[in-house]
């Protein structure tokens, strides 16, 4: 009992450290199957009780390959197994779906199982949330013969915990991919962000930053630094001073980046947070170099202009008066003033600047939102 | 004399209860002072301590709920006088795995030693044990259970068990550390975009919302709703184009839909709201694919962009971005929004003809000749709105 215990809290051990690392789900699997002298274990995912995926331990691999390719149609147990979990039984096994015929001489049995060292098996449902349905199978060699009733009744245990596991597998993949996604918005604003923390080191940067590295800051070993004529105010430190912009001398003078240190923006530290530590600043990086403005085609969509008038607009809001924007356009002055009086009666805007203004958004959309 | 490396014990009932507590507490850490006495079980113990070190001297920690009162008492004073504390620090540091009162005090010191005294046994402690744990990144974790001294100290069998659960703890700490900084990270890159005045919406493979920032959340209730889980457009016209935009499979990799939907905000005049550009972005996560797939992460992030013209950018940081004086930045905040000189000398209390003489100086001074050009230039520079609040 000592020995089994101590191998349980081990068992336990690996199906958590899988839980922060997908990838360590077989290795995890061998060991809950080795715990109940199991040749291998299963993980199948389904979805409305069709499985569409499945992770196997290492040696069941080849067994597992052979199922899909040419035994899956053949096989006597899944369906079966499903039914029983959606009608509330916690752990099924050859028994219960087969009978003593069918685990004597079906194919399934005598051509597939036993030849790949396999023949028992027991499952129970670990389902971390509704909508992805999980069962756990252990495989056992036909000689050592079938799961004993204790054995069923010891196994749900582990379920459990592969269960909980699995849910926490599913919120950390959740939240990493949100963070991505989010990283990526910023990318599409033209917007490159690093997230610092308490010692100033990069926790988190987007592809648009790591593109703007170079250019006034550096990364040096993991730490944010800036660099060139920017050394001079701050010794080379990215100040603590929170908010204010930093004028960041690029590489070519007409393309000055301007980045903002922001303190945890816009929020106060949970207490978790405070403990388990988080990112204390982030950084916001933008190229200002001038661009071509909005796009006419969103310019037109958006406040229910015509193409020529959203030409205009467009030129306007890139701070050019009319005759500029007529010469631009290749239109007279006089044509250009008469349409930007309508735009402004289209749009309700009176002025040149609050046109300019009001397309400022859409002018900075960057051009993956276009 | 404990051992250096107890002879591992082997789990019972109580351990088992404590182990799953420890891994339900390791995605809600609300629930780690539950699954801390559910450790001081295992020992008839107390509460248990956890105490976080990061650095030299910044500590911080989470206890059992039995401890809560004694946990204050010590911060509030008695920690300045625990005469255990550092002692415990150096024989951990020459390796031993688990410390009791008796490995770093003498007799004498726990019969008399007010900390012990006054402080422990009045709130019915006086005996404890200490296992260290490092869940990554430079985090030191003392897990130190506290048992009431009528029960007498630990013993080796308490030591041996108090290591494995030690290493389960470290395990969940690490999951905790890894989600508690996700989530943070996600609410800080969220309220970026709110700054940036992009509000954006995360929707799972259901379409039901995961996330949504503090600009998307301003929007649920007069332009959007959650209906069901689910996000939808208030404006009936508009649903119907999200929806069937939602409905459409993606065609190009990493190509956005866009839509314009009209507001459904009336202003006080009648007047309709300016209508909002709306993206819709597959989200791809990179090398989790296969697992994201599995666990149904893959999702659509929807990008709302309000046409509608920014607020005034703040003074300070048109005056850094634009080498002004505080003054000059005030009027060229207002003048570069697209407010008429007029407008602005009122806003700022001074006459049309001195924001007109300051409004000429700014010119000068960052090179540009027309009241547009102005704001065509803040527009690019001074990308930041304002904070919250």
């Amino acid at each position: 009992m000592s020995v089994d215990a101590t191998l349980a809290d081990h068992v336990i051990h690996a199906i958590y450290s899988a839980a922060g690392a997908p990838e360590k789900w077989p290795d995890a699997l061998q060991l809950v199957a080795e715990s109940f002298d199991g040749a291998g274990a299963v993980l199948v995912f389904a979805r409305s009780e069709q499985p569409f995926a499945v992770v196997t331990s290492p040696s069941l691999a080849a067994a597992g390959r052979a199922f899909h390719e040419g035994w899956l149609d053949r096989d006597l147990r899944g369906d079966r197994t499903w039914r029983l979990f959606r009608e509330g039984q916690e752990v099924v096994t050859d028994r219960h779906v087969c009978s003593p015929d069918e685990i004597a001489s079906a194919t399934f049995y005598t051509d597939f199982l036993v030849p790949r060292g396999m023949g028992w098996f027991m499952a129970t449902e670990v389902s971390p949330e509704p909508d992805v349905l999980v069962a756990v199978s252990i495989q056992r060699a036909k000689s050592i013969g079938p799961f004993t009733d204790d054995e069923l009744k010891r196994f749900p245990t582990f379920g459990q915990h592969i269960e909980q596991a699995l849910r926490l597998t599913v919120q950390l993949m959740r939240s990493e991919v949100v963070n991505l996604a989010l990283g990526d918005a910023l990318n599409r604003l033209s917007c490159g962000v690093v997230l610092l923390d308490a010692k100033g080191r990069v926790c988190f940067s987007n592809g648009c930053a790591v593109e703007m590295l170079g250019s006034g800051l550096v990364l040096p070993e993991g730490q944010l630094r800036l660099t060139g004529a920017n050394t001079g105010s701050f010794g080379g430190m990215v100040p603590e001073r929170p908010g204010g912009p930093i004028v960041l001398s690029g590489t070519t003078p007409d393309r000055p980046y301007v980045a903002y240190l922001l303190p945890m923006p816009g929020r106060n530290a949970s207490a978790a947070e405070d403990i388990f530590g988080t990112a204390t600043t982030m950084v916001l990086v933008f190229d200002t170099a001038g661009t071509a403005g909005a796009d006419p085609t969103v310019v037109r969509d958006v406040f229910g202009l015509t193409l020529g008038e959203a030409r205009i607009a467009t030129q306007i809001g890139l701070g050019m008066g009319p005759g500029a924007a007529a010469q631009a356009l290749g239109i007279s002055e006089a044509t250009a003033r008469t349409v930007l009086k309508r735009i402004f009666s289209k749009v309700g805007v009176s002025r040149q600047s609050e046109l300019t203004a009001l397309l400022a958004r859409l002018a900075r959309l960057g051009p993956e939102l276009r | 004399m404990p051992l250096l490396l107890p002879v591992p014990a082997s789990p019972t009932a109580t351990d088992v209860a404590a182990i799953e507590a420890i891994y339900g507490a390791a995605a809600a850490p609300e629930r780690w002072p539950e699954a801390l006495d559910r450790i001081a079980a295992c020992f008839e113990a107390e509460g248990t301590a956890l105490i976080f070190q990061r650095g030299a001297s910044q500590f911080s920690a989470i206890v059992s709920p039995r401890l809560a009162e004694a946990g204050r008492d010590y911060e509030a004073g008695w920690g300045a006088r625990d005469i255990s504390a550092a002692r415990t620090r150096a024989k951990f540091n020459e390796g031993y795995a688990v410390i009791t009162e008796r490995d770093t005090c003498t007799p004498e010191e726990i019969a008399t030693h007010p900390f012990f005294t006054d402080f422990l046994v009045r709130h019915g402690l006086g005996c404890f044990m200490a296992t260290e744990v490092a869940p990554g990144d430079d985090m030191l974790v003392c897990i130190s259970v506290q048992r009431n001294r009528a029960k007498g100290p630990f013993d080796q069998a308490d030591i041996a068990r108090v290591v494995p659960l030690g290493r389960h703890v470290e395990q969940a700490l690490r999951l905790t550390v890894r989600l508690v900084r996700s989530e943070s990270t996600s609410l800080v890159l969220g309220e970026a975009l709110s700054r940036l005045s992009c509000g954006v919406v995360l929707l799972d493979r259901k379409q039901r919302v995961l996330f949504a920032n503090r600009r998307a959340q301003a929007l649920l209730g007069t332009e959007f709703e959650v209906s069901g889980a689910a996000l939808a457009s208030i404006d009936r016209a508009s649903q119907q184009q999200l929806y069937a935009a939602l409905a459409a499979p993606t065609t190009m990799a990493g190509a956005p839909q866009s839509l314009v939907l009209k507001s459904s905000v009336r202003a006080a005049d009648r007047s309709q709201s300016p209508p909002m550009m709306v993206f819709l972005l597959p989200v791809q996560p990179g090398g989790h694919s296969t697992a994201a797939d599995i666990f149904g992460t893959s999702s659509t992030m929807v990008l709302i962009i309000e046409s509608s013209p920014d607020a005034p950018p703040d003074a300070a940081m048109v005056r850094d971005l634009l080498g002004l004086t505080l003054g000059e930045a005030r009027v060229a905040a207002l003048i570069g929004s697209g407010q008429s000189p007029q407008r602005a000398a009122k806003a700022l209390d001074i006459t049309e003809a001195t924001a007109r003489t300051v409004l000429k100086r700014v010119f000068g001074k960052v090179g540009v000749s027309r009241q547009s050009e102005l704001t065509a230039l803040l527009a690019r520079l001074a990308r930041l709105g304002p904070e919250p609040g």
